[in-house]
């Protein structure tokens, strides 16, 4: 076999093996899948302690979240985008936000939001950007099942709220009532939208054009 | 017990070099030997090569064939041949996996699937060897930066290897860590272990070292015996690009300005008073004394060295004076300026100059940094000065770690600040890189300004220093 | 080497309380039932001598109770401005109780034993392990990037917020996320050549296992629950 077989050989082998790497997820991959893990909490609590200081924006802390988190998650889908990719990462910030806070509606939300988001994201092959922006919005969701408490868990809320006198608990009803619920899902889904196309911005901008991509 | 044949290889993205060509070498077990060259020369590599890193994990072009320990290096996984070769990097920061440097010790060992019995043998074997019997069960990230490297060495023995290869590992060491690198190196080639080590700085490994393996722009230039090596004029190794063998000291030209010192550093004018004084200057941090300096006088037009080993408090100078630490006693021109103040006179470039890259493009990062009355002109002729001018539309994380440094550089000249700090600015710089370095500052120190060095680099001092503060 | 003596649990145990916790918080309407679980998550924390966190906790949870009895002392606007933040607080508390026991007692590797029994693929396990490995990384790189950015005239403070917060944000995210990848590269090379994804499986140093420890902090847990039921059917509380 000559020299030319040889590399042809080479090249065949390379195609192979690049094709298999196409789909499982390698150690490179579980690393970076750590590491967008680690941020996207880091951020996500940042967002929260910053919006948990004005009362009710605190309620629209999971909106404001996906402002600032769609361009980690664009970042993400192009740097790992792989099968299981989206819904490993749904399942540690939800695993690891609700063992912090421990409510039960969390990992309702999370883990159903984690599949959701994986699936419709995977549709596209994790490049079609329209597909990706829409898992987002799902993603955006999976933290619904701690402040959407006060939905969620009404009566107990309320109940809490008493503590703080009856008028307080009376406001608070006023405060979170079914209007109000739409206007929250609402802004989460516009929120995902705005921090998807930041995020879709910002990879163009800086990080496909240094090639880090 | 390894061999290169007919080596080639090309990286995908070929623009930053360190490319191979037609590489044969053969090592033996048992065998030390240096490698070495100027910068991009293919070192790196080469050792990658060895660990299967490339091609299995780095993509590009290859022809030729390696054996290493039996088994042939394109065939096999990266994993299979971690169980013959260990590798150490340079960074010591970003090698380790865990928290905890016992899990990291034995990391190496529980990947391969060692039993638990096993493992604590190899810890207390390890923990033994390498005098670290007191770092165990630790926090990594409160570590200095000695005692990380000692783990990520710690972690590649527990696994036992045959082969041990080292980028650069020195890098980032104080003189008290690379003795403690030497006795490493030496207790590994006690037991017969083959070692590899790609290195800038010559000097402590010249009683080490079997061979002196010499790379230049990929192709194997010269082989030799340490003692042949030795004998080379100093000439011949400059011009090979490469460093001093003999352990660097500093020559008499600079003055020293000690940290007790009370009397001023004469410097190239007899002025009473100096440009920056720093004058009863205490700093804590975390209740802890870090600082304690009672009277130092600089002038501008001067580069000053700031020595001293890790921990002594070089970095927390430096933030002192450039207003990222809260403190008095630092006089500029004559009057005590506050933080904010100092951040504007100021400029600090850091060790890691990816935490200074801001911008999508070379000439936005400039603008950012330059005056507002800069015109486009004069940043594009800092840039030619740079040699970064046909980069100018590029974004600043697509160029080499040298590029970015100069940009960072480049950056700082438009922004016209008169203070310039640098933290070790040419470790892992070859000679003609460090000389370079040097030109520099010496462009800097006419153009007026005051120029604040932490190195470890003794022959940088020798060339280009005017002063040195000695921590310690 | 002596290691003090100290409570050791397993953490699958302090998370089946956590999540058991919800029974009752949820299931029960009288508040006083909660206190009993919080006083035994502060025994706990007691018991493995993390005295500082349950000081901390207890000036939280006497602040946030305190709130709620002068409530009529305090002005309607701080109450207004403060609810929904005060009410998940106290909502949560008695979770966060639980919450802390699980962050303060368990280390990553016997979180990861753990995940490794239940047959958990190296898929989750290593960007788990990966993640918390971030966190410290994170904050030094955030800082270092914070001096760069400041000495470059655009850092965090409130002129910049407030005149270009889009663009100070950039600043931030940009050098952050080039950063933490490069870092991830060279973690990556050093991980492989340490045999990390090879073929051999895992093995660890020091295994967890439930100890009767385990079993008496259970039981006692479970007894509360069902005690409490057991009264709310009966008609004693709501």
């Amino acid at each position: 076999m000559g020299k030319a077989g040889k590399e042809q050989n080479m090249e065949n082998r390379k195609m192979k093996e690049s094709c298999k790497m196409n789909k499982k997820l390698e150690v490179k991959d579980l690393i970076a899948m750590g590491i967008f893990s680690a941020i996207y909490i880091v951020v996500f609590l940042a967002v929260i302690m910053v919006s948990g200081l004005v009362p009710v924006v605190y309620l629209f802390s999971g909106a404001i979240g996906a402002v600032v988190l769609g361009t980690v998650y664009m970042l993400y889908l192009s740097k790992v985008g792989k099968r299981f990719s989206v819904l490993i990462l749904g399942v540690i910030f939800t695993t690891l936000l609700g063992a912090q806070v421990g409510v039960w509606t969390m990992f309702v939300t999370g883990y159903s939001m984690a599949i959701l988001a994986e699936l419709i994201a995977s549709k596209g092959k994790y490049k079609s950007f329209t597909l990706n922006m829409v898992s987002f919005i799902f993603f955006s969701f999976m933290p619904f099942g701690v402040y959407g408490a006060f939905w969620l868990l009404r009566d107990t809320m309320l109940e809490s709220a008493k503590v703080y006198g009856e008028a307080h608990a009376q406001r608070l009803s006023e405060l979170t009532t079914t209007p109000m619920l739409f206007a929250l899902i609402a802004a989460t889904i516009a929120g995902a939208i705005i921090g998807a196309y930041i995020g879709k911005k910002l990879l163009k901008r800086h990080f496909k054009k240094s090639g880090i991509v | 017990m390894i061999k290169f044949k007919d080596i080639s290889f090309s990286y995908e993205n070929s623009t930053l070099g360190g490319e191979l060509k037609n590489i044969d070498l053969n090592i033996n077990k048992g065998d030390f030997v240096l490698l070495t060259g100027k910068s991009g020369c293919g070192k790196s590599t080469l050792l990658n090569m060895i660990s299967g890193i490339i091609p299995h994990h780095t993509k590009g072009k290859i022809s030729g064939s390696i054996e290493v320990d039996g088994k042939d290096v394109l065939k096999t996984s990266v994993q299979e041949m971690a169980l013959s070769v260990g590798s150490v990097f340079q960074n010591p920061k970003s090698q380790f996996f865990h928290l905890n440097t016992t899990d990291e010790i034995i990391f190496s060992a529980t990947n391969k699937g060692v039993p638990a019995d096993e493992l604590v043998n190899r810890l207390e074997h390890t923990a033994a060897l390498f005098h670290m019997e007191d770092i165990l069960d630790r926090n990594i990230f409160r570590l200095s930066g000695g005692e990380k490297q000692k783990i990520a060495c710690a972690s590649v023995y527990a696994g036992q290897p045959k082969i041990f290869i080292f980028d650069e590992p020195s890098a980032n060491l104080d003189q008290f860590a690379i003795d403690e690198l030497k006795r490493i190196f030496t207790a590994l080639k006690n037991e017969g272990k083959t070692v590899l080590v790609a290195e800038h700085r010559l000097f402590y490994l010249m009683d080490i070292a079997d061979r002196i393996v010499y790379i230049d722009e990929g192709k194997m230039k010269a082989e030799f015996s340490t003692g042949e090596f030795k004998s080379l004029s100093k000439e011949s190794r400059k011009a090979m690009g490469l460093r001093a063998i003999h352990q660097p000291v500093i020559n008499g030209r600079a003055e020293k300005v000690s940290t007790t010192l009370d009397k001023t550093s004469v410097i190239a004018s007899t002025a009473e008073t100096g440009d920056l004084v720093i004058k009863d200057l205490v700093f804590s941090y975390d209740n802890e004394p870090v600082l304690n300096l009672e009277h130092i006088k600089l002038n501008k037009g001067n580069a000053v060295a700031i020595l001293g080993k890790n921990g002594s408090g070089k970095s927390t100078l430096s933030h002192c004076l450039c207003g990222l630490n809260k403190c008095k006693g630092i006089f500029l021109e004559g009057k005590g300026y506050s933080e904010k103040k100092r951040l504007k006179s100021f400029d600090l470039v850091m060790q890691d100059v990816n935490h200074q890259l801001f911008t999508e493009s070379l000439m936005d990062e400039m603008r950012l940094a330059a005056k507002h009355d800069t015109s486009r002109k004069e940043i594009e002729e800092i840039l030619s000065e740079l040699e970064l001018i046909s980069y100018k539309d590029r974004h600043p994380m697509s160029l080499s770690g040298g590029q970015k440094q100069r940009l960072v550089i480049g950056a700082s000249m438009a922004s016209g600040k008169d203070y310039v700090i640098f933290d070790e600015p040419t470790s892992g710089l070859d000679y003609i890189h460090m000389e370079a370095f040097a030109k520099m500052v010496e462009k800097l120190k006419n153009q007026a300004k005051l120029i604040l060095i932490i190195t470890h680099d003794y022959e940088l001092v020798n060339l280009c220093c005017d002063a040195i503060i000695q921590m310690g | 080497m002596q290691k003090k003596q100290k409570l050791q649990l397993h953490p699958g145990t302090k998370l089946i309380m956590l999540l058991l916790l919800n029974v009752p918080i949820f299931g029960i309407t009288d508040k006083n039932i909660i206190l009993p679980f919080v006083v035994f998550a502060l025994i706990l924390l007691i018991l493995s001598r993390e005295y500082k966190v349950v000081f901390k906790y207890i000036v939280l949870y006497a602040v946030i109770t305190s709130i709620g009895v002068f409530s009529e002392y305090i002005p309607d606007i701080i109450i207004d401005l403060t609810s929904t933040l005060l009410v998940s607080l106290k909502m949560f508390l008695p979770l966060i109780a639980y919450g802390l026991l699980v962050a303060r007692t368990t280390t990553i590797s016997e979180v990861s034993y753990m995940l490794d029994q239940l047959r958990m693929p190296d898929g989750v396990i290593i960007p788990f392990l990966v993640m918390f490995r971030f966190f410290p990384t994170i904050h030094e790189e955030r800082k270092m990037i914070s001096n760069a950015m400041k000495l470059r005239g655009i850092g965090i403070d409130f002129k910049n917020v407030v005149s270009q917060p889009l663009k100070t944000a950039e600043f931030i995210y940009v050098p952050m996320l080039f950063t933490l990848l490069n870092i991830g590269t060279e973690l990556t090379n050093a991980s492989l050549t340490r045999g990390l994804g090879g073929t051999q499986k895992r093995s660890y140093l020091s295994t967890v296992h439930m100890t009767w420890q385990d079993a008496v902090v259970l039981a006692v847990f479970f007894a509360m629950i069902v005690f409490f039921f057991y009264l709310k059917m009966s008609g004693g509380i709501v």
